[in-house]
C-alpha cells in the first residue's frame, strides 16, 4: 500500500516554485519531493486548480533535475503548457482586435485580470495564464460595447449590466467558442458596498497606458487601485485562493512599491472599508516572499489582534481545491466591513437565492 | 526547381511564440496549433522572406551538432510540413527577381 504524501508537501514545492520565479532563480531540489507517479498526478491537478501550470513548466524544466521527474508528469505539464500559450496566442489577437474597435468607436474601457497582469508582469507573458478577456466599460456604453463586440464576432444573451447586484456580462465568440469576454462596470464589492470602486472617477481619471506590442498599448489600472482591486479579487472571488493571484499581487507590490504613494493608497482603502481584504493578502506576501510592503501599511490597516490571529488566511490559500459555497460565504463574511455593507450582503444573498429558486 | 535556392516566409495569419526552448505556432484563421521543437524553433525563426534555404542550413549546421545530409533531410521535410499546413508561403517574388531575365 503506498502513503500519499501530506498536502504540505504539495504546498511546500509549490512555494519553492513561486519563489523561484519571483525571484528569478533556478530552482534546485535536493531530492525528488514525490515517489509515486500518483503524487506527481495530483501534484499536477493542484497546480491546475492555482493556475500555475506554464509557470511551473517554466520554473521546473530549467532545474537540472528535470530529466529525472517521470516521464507521464513531465510531458503532461509541457502539452498543457504549450496548448495555454497557443490559447493566449488566440486571446492576444483578439484582445488587439477589441481594443482597436473599441478605441476606433470612442468608447471609455480599460482592461482588468488577466492579460494586463500577464503583459506588464511575467516575463514571459505566458508563463500566467488567463481564459478570458475582462473589460470595464461606464454602465451606460453597454449597448454601444455589446454593438462593437458583435462585429468583431462576440454574442451575448444580454442586453444590459443589471442595476441592482454585481454583473458581468459574458460574450462568446461564434466561430471560437472558447474564447470570451466578460464586460463589467463594477467589482465584486459592490454587491454590499455603495461606494464604487471600478467605476469611481478617480479611477477613470488615473488610467494608465500598457505597451502590448512595438505599436499597441491599452488602459488599464493604476498601481494606487490596481493593488487594492488584487487583493478585494483575490479574497473575494475564489476566496483566498488561487496561489497565482497572490502572485500576481506580489509582483504588482514589488514593480510599483517604490513609486507608490502608500499613504494615498491607505486613505483610499480605508475610505472604500477594503482594509480587511486588502490586509491579508498583503500580509501574506509580505512574510511568504519578502515583499517590500511597508510595515506601516499593514499597521494602518489590520484588524483587531484577535480576529486577525484567529482568521485562517494561510490554511485557506494553500487549499488544493474549491470549498463549498457555503463555505466560501462563511469565510468572506467577516471581511465585510461595517453592518450596513453585512446586512445589504446578507440581503443580496437572499435575492440571489430568490431569483434561483423562481428560476427553477 | 531546387528546394534549398527557394525562399519562404511566414503566413502573416500565424502568431507564434518562444515556450522554453521550443516554439508554438498557432493558425488564427482556424485555431489549430502546433509545436515546434528547438532546431524546428530556430528554423522557424530564420525564415524571414530573405535567406535562401541553403544559407539557413548553414546557420543550423553552424549552430547544431548535426551532420549535413540528416540536417538538410529533416529540414526539408519541416518545410513540406509547413508548407502543406499553410504556416509558410514560398516568396517566388523574391526568387523571380534574384533570377537572371530570360534572353530575349
Amino acid at each position: 500500500m503506498s502513503k500519499a504524501p501530506p498536502s504540505s508537501v504539495h504546498s511546500g514545492l509549490i512555494i519553492e516554485i513561486i519563489h523561484s520565479f519571483y525571484r528569478n532563480e533556478w530552482l534546485s531540489l535536493t531530492t525528488i519531493p514525490f515517489r509515486n507517479e500518483s503524487d506527481w498526478h495530483n501534484f499536477f491537478s493542484v497546480l491546475r486548480f492555482h493556475k500555475l501550470i506554464p509557470l511551473a513548466h517554466h520554473v521546473l524544466s530549467r532545474m537540472e533535475a528535470w530529466p529525472f521527474l517521470p516521464g507521464d508528469f513531465t510531458q503532461t505539464l509541457e502539452q498543457a503548457s504549450f496548448h495555454g500559450a497557443a490559447f493566449l496566442l488566440l486571446l492576444g489577437n483578439f484582445l488587439d482586435a477589441v481594443t482597436r474597435a473599441l478605441e476606433k468607436a470612442g468608447i471609455p474601457f480599460y482592461v482588468i485580470k488577466g492579460p494586463s497582469l500577464a503583459l506588464e508582469f511575467y516575463q514571459p507573458s505566458n508563463t500566467r495564464p488567463y481564459t478570458d478577456i475582462d473589460i470595464v466599460i461606464p454602465f451606460d456604453s453597454f449597448t454601444d460595447t455589446s454593438t462593437v463586440l458583435n462585429s468583431e464576432g462576440f454574442v451575448s444573451r444580454k442586453t444590459s449590466f443589471n442595476r441592482s447586484y454585481f454583473d458581468s456580462v459574458h460574450f462568446a465568440h461564434e466561430q471560437f467558442s472558447e474564447i470570451s469576454i466578460d464586460l463589467q462596470c463594477e467589482s465584486v464589492t459592490s454587491i454590499w458596498s455603495k461606494k464604487s470602486f471600478l467605476n469611481d472617477p478617480e479611477v477613470w481619471n488615473r488610467l494608465r497606458l500598457l505597451k502590448s506590442s512595438e505599436s499597441r498599448s491599452f488602459p488599464v489600472l493604476n498601481p494606487l487601485h490596481l493593488i487594492p482591486f488584487l487583493c478585494t479579487h483575490l479574497t473575494f472571488h475564489r476566496p483566498m485562493a488561487l496561489i497565482i493571484h497572490l502572485l500576481d499581487l506580489a509582483l504588482a507590490v514589488r514593480t510599483h512599491a517604490a513609486d507608490l504613494d502608500w499613504n494615498e493608497l491607505v486613505c483610499w482603502v480605508q475610505n472604500k472599508q477594503l482594509c480587511k481584504p486588502v490586509y491579508y493578502p498583503l500580509k501574506w506576501i509580505s512574510e511568504t516572499l519578502d515583499c517590500p510592503v511597508p510595515p506601516a501599511v499593514l499597521k494602518a490597516i489590520r484588524p483587531g489582534a484577535v480576529e486577525r490571529h484567529l482568521f485562517p488566511f494561510n490554511a485557506i490559500a494553500r487549499r488544493q481545491g474549491n470549498m463549498p459555497e457555503y463555505l466560501e460565504r462563511v469565510v468572506k463574511f467577516p471581511l465585510i466591513e461595517g453592518w450596513d455593507n453585512k446586512t445589504r450582503a446578507i440581503g443580496s444573498f437572499y435575492r440571489m437565492i430568490r431569483k434561483t429558486s423562481d428560476h427553477d | 526547381m531546387d528546394h534549398m535556392t527557394r525562399i519562404y516566409r511566414k503566413n502573416e495569419k500565424i502568431a507564434w511564440r518562444i515556450v522554453e526552448d521550443d516554439g508554438v505556432l498557432l493558425n488564427l484563421s482556424t485555431g489549430y496549433y502546433y509545436t515546434l521543437n528547438e532546431v524546428g524553433r530556430f528554423l522557424w525563426e530564420t525564415l524571414d522572406g530573405e535567406k535562401k534555404l541553403s544559407d539557413i542550413l548553414t546557420d543550423i549546421i553552424d549552430c547544431y551538432d548535426v551532420d549535413t545530409e540528416t540536417a538538410k533531410g529533416d529540414m526539408l521535410d519541416l518545410i513540406e510540413d509547413l508548407l502543406q499546413e499553410g504556416l509558410i508561403v514560398a516568396d517566388d517574388s523574391i526568387e523571380k527577381d534574384a533570377s537572371p531575365s530570360p534572353a530575349p
